[in-house]
């Protein structure tokens, strides 16, 4: 059997990128399953995390990703100056990006075929768990601090029931003697027996369980102590009753990793309006490095989110990408407009 | 005549003779691709470090801290700061006894660091002084701890040890002062778990070890300070111990001397 | 007769260095009609290649109008009417001629039957059949010059603007490129080419247009530009005394003898005989 000729800009560069990043990115992934173990010098009595494997998991990501950017701007004459056969493609090539658009649709879609395994099976292998949950950060009050002055906090969950409540606050100096602060939950006004946490330093994390029903008013009580306390976005979190399957967040987490590939590659086409493609090439590894290991970008989140059972779609990780994909919608019609001057 | 096939010879050549001296293994497979990955892994390590920390997440932050010093074995400092990170900071497992978990996390902090001597090279002796000091600033952090290396002879009894190791490796004056100071909360431990003679005989040793002080001064006082207590300890109530009393150095021992 | 290219005082300026001004093309006027062959003669850095590319709708006049088949050089319709055939490499190459040939059918927007077909007859005719699916990187110079020139036919255009159509051809392809340009003229295309190769647009070409430094300095037929009034006359079996006698017989009809020299073939046809396989009809 033979498959269609691939004719158009979109379809070339899928097979393009394809060739180029199959292979590397499956090396990367055997890596990142074999070196974690070779490398691991055991310890007793230190606890283990799935979240820690994010950087094996990532790095076939990042190869793929990287792989898929290169190739593209590389293939497609357009992405940079004093490309050979430029002119060939400016005159034939319609639309208003002259098939750099669809060359970089083809580099995301191999990249999505080339992740979708590696995030829906390879992160299982990882130890990812077999299923996801919903956690839902929730938005502060205005003023977070929770002292014996500001006694209350109200917070509002999702209408699902939950399961439980993280709270992970930041610590201010003590006011007097340090006495770690005490703080109780309510919920709907009542108190929830047995639901206390102490915190006496930033980034103690406690996980209380909720009874699984749904609940319309969160209230964080401050009970003693002497240590404010803030609760900034994400310093209370929710976790939805239930469960998601995880082949469904892998999925969603691909699409998400897609973003940061597109913003490179935008960046990469608004530099190529003025730049060789070496520049080119850097612009997009740059960019692409920032966003996935900078933290500016969904990347780094949703891997985590991924291995930490965490279901991506639509949650705080999920928006993370909007910057991303904003920045590089506007990069693409900045790369146009300023192409279109040069014309001129 | 073209030159390829001796050149394909020669690389033969130097093939044979580089597999004759360095056999491939398994080891070193495993080093190479570490070395080629490290780059590309190590800054996503680092940047999960500060995730976990954000999240909160002890767990994942040392199985993090792990994974990072399973990367560059040879980075003593990282070692020791996530060593004493564990020791010192990291919370109790929910619901435990505060002084098993302290002592706990002491020990797979102590392993961590025995762990990393192997890797440590020219700085083996500095991170036995840094792991030297550990169990002393976990027992004042923790009083728990303290309470459960008593049997022991005390935090210093490990403290002791590992600058003993360190002498042993490197014997510079400041480590034998170290030692030799450390003497009155070493016998202090000991007595505090029963061990009179054992607190006796570091007491007489580090009478002898006084003298090599570079201090004169330093070492003249040390010497006669230990002395009397050691005649104390020997039943000498004749002993004037005013300035041992005074002394703030010997406070882990005025239990033991009334 | 109907025009393909018509300019009225088209220039192009760039900018230099320091604000300086470049003239890169000078007002001209031209008119080309439609089914001729002219080529466009120039040192390097004459105009040829910004004439082309502003026919060709890649590079906008910074003064004056020009209308390529009655429309304004930019129009997308044009896009399929008029290849262009620019110098210098090919773009993806990675791709095998095939490959290529399928997206310059896709772009044009011929049926994907209708552009395999034309492509595999180019293939053949051009002689490219034999790369299979090598990428276009791999090629010669003369085998990427042949490709762009199918290409530039595949959508069976009104007008081509080819750059340099034969350079680095060895003379077989030359001749080959010759030949299709001539049948493409007879079919009604018009062909505007830049080119070096002076003894080619002296075979091929209608019309010639000189450029220097921006300025059309001359345009014409060859008859035209070339003709000196005097004629030749080729004879065969004199000896020495009978062309002396046919020489005074000239003489006394009122003519004058310019040349007397022995008729050699053309060096191309040495060529064929010791460069083409056994068998080739070329021979």
């Amino acid at each position: 059997m033979t498959l269609p000729r691939a004719r158009g800009p979109l379809r070339l560069t899928f097979v393009r990128c394809l060739r180029a990043a199959a292979l590397p990115t499956l090396l990367a992934a055997l890596a990142g399953l074999w070196l974690p173990h070779a490398l691991a010098t055991p310890l007793p009595g230190l606890p283990s995390a799935a979240g820690a494997a994010s950087p094996w998991l990532q790095l076939p990501l990042f190869v793929a990703a990287a792989l898929c950017a290169a190739r593209a701007a590389g293939f497609w004459p357009l992405f940079a100056l004093r490309r050979p056969g430029r002119d060939v493609v400016a005159r034939l090539q319609r639309g208003p990006w002259r098939g750099a658009g669809a060359a970089i649709v083809g580099a995301l879609l191999a990249q999505l075929v080339l992740t979708l395994p590696l995030l829906t099976f390879g992160a299982r292998l990882h130890g990812a768990p077999a299923t996801a949950a919903r956690h839902d950060e929730l938005a502060p009050p205005p003023q977070p601090a929770l002292t014996a002055a500001t006694p209350r906090l109200a917070f509002t969950p999702p209408a699902r029931p939950l399961a439980s409540v993280w709270l992970c606050p930041l610590a201010a100096p003590p006011v007097g003697a340090f006495v770690p602060t005490r703080v109780q939950l309510r919920l709907d006004g009542a108190v929830l027996p047995g639901a206390v946490a102490t915190f006496g330093q930033s980034f103690e994390a406690v996980e209380l369980p909720l009874p699984a029903v749904t609940v319309q008013r969160l209230e964080l009580e401050y009970v003693d102590g002497s240590v404010p306390l803030l609760f900034p976005r994400g310093a209370v979190r929710v976790v939805a009753a239930g469960s998601e399957p995880q082949a469904w967040n892998g999925a969603a987490a691909a699409v998400l990793l897609l973003l940061p590939t597109f913003a490179a590659l935008a960046f990469a086409y608004l530099a190529g309006a003025v730049a060789a493609l070496p520049t080119v090439w850097t612009v997009a590894a740059v960019l692409l490095f920032v966003q996935t290991v900078g933290g500016i970008g969904p990347a780094g989140d949703v891997v985590l989110a991924l291995l930490r059972g965490r279901w991506v779609w639509p949650s705080g990780t999920f928006w993370h990408g909007v910057p991303s994909l904003a920045a590089g919608s506007v990069a693409m019609i900045g790369g146009m407009l300023l192409r279109r001057g040069a014309r001129r | 005549m073209t030159m390829r096939p001796l050149c394909g010879v020669g690389a033969a050549v130097c093939l044979a003779l580089a597999l004759r001296e360095a056999p491939p293994s398994l080891a070193a497979l495993r080093e190479l691709a570490a070395a080629l990955v490290r780059p590309a892994v190590l800054p996503f390590a680092f940047a999960g470090l500060d995730a976990a920390q954000r999240a909160g997440d002890d767990a994942e932050w040392f199985a993090r801290a792990r994974q990072i010093t399973d990367l560059l074995p040879g980075w003593s400092d990282g070692h020791a700061v996530f060593a004493y990170r564990l020791a010192l900071d990291a919370r109790p497992a929910a619901g435990a006894d505060p002084g098993a978990d302290a002592l706990r996390r002491l020990q797979t902090a102590l392993a961590w660091l025995d762990g990393a001597r192997a890797t440590a090279g020219p700085r083996e002796v500095d991170l036995l002084l840094m792991t030297a000091f550990l169990p002393e600033v976990a027992a004042l952090q923790q009083p728990a701890l303290a309470e459960r290396l008593r049997a022991g002879g005390g935090a210093a009894a490990l403290t002791d040890r590992y600058l003993a190791e360190a002498e042993r490796l490197r014997g510079s004056a400041a480590i034998r002062e170290q030692r030799t100071f450390l003497a009155p909360k070493l016998a202090a431990g000991l007595l505090g778990a029963g061990d009179r003679a054992e607190a006796r005989a570091v007491l007489a040793a580090a009478v002898e070890r006084a003298a090599s002080v570079r201090d004169q001064a330093l070492a003249t006082e040390w010497q006669q300070r230990l002395a009397e207590v050691l005649r104390w300890l020997d039943g000498d109530r004749t002993v004037d111990l005013t300035a041992v009393h005074g002394d703030p150095r010997f406070a882990p021992l005025l239990p033991y001397l009334r | 007769m109907a025009t393909a290219i018509s300019a009225r005082q088209l220039a192009v300026t760039f900018a230099g260095r320091r604000g300086t001004a470049v003239a890169a093309l000078q007002p001209l006027d031209l008119e080309i009609a439609r089914g001729r062959i002219v080529g466009v003669l120039g040192p390097n850095g004459s105009g040829k290649t910004t004439l082309l590319r502003v026919l060709a709708g890649l590079q906008a006049p910074t003064g004056g109008v020009a209308l390529v088949l009655d429309r304004p050089p930019t129009d997308r319709a044009l896009r399929t009417r008029v290849a262009f055939q620019p110098e210098g490499p090919l773009p993806l190459d990675v791709l095998s001629a095939p490959e290529y040939l399928a997206w310059v059918g896709a772009e044009l927007g011929l049926p994907n039957a209708t552009s395999d077909a034309r492509a595999g007859l180019w293939l053949d005719r051009l002689d490219l059949r034999s790369a299979g699916r090598r990428w276009i990187r791999t090629f010669s110079t003369g085998m990427q010059r042949r490709l762009a020139l199918a290409a530039a036919l595949l959508g069976e255009p009104e007008l081509l603007l080819l750059d340099e159509p034969t350079n680095g051809l060895d003379p077989f392809g030359s001749e080959i490129v010759m030949q299709v340009l001539r049948e493409r003229a007879a079919a009604g295309a018009t062909v505007l080419m830049a080119s070096h190769q002076l003894l080619e647009v002296e075979e091929i070409c209608d019309e010639v247009l000189l450029l220097q430094d921006g300025v059309l300095r001359a345009r014409g037929t060859l008859a035209e530009l070339l003709g000196t009034g005097a004629q030749s006359l080729v004879v065969q079996g004199l000896d020495a005394d009978g062309l002396r006698r046919l020489g005074d017989a000239a003489r006394g009809l009122g003519g004058e003898v310019l040349a007397v020299e022995p008729r050699r073939r053309h060096l191309f046809a040495l060529f064929r005989r010791f460069a083409a396989p056994p068998g080739d009809s070329r021979r």
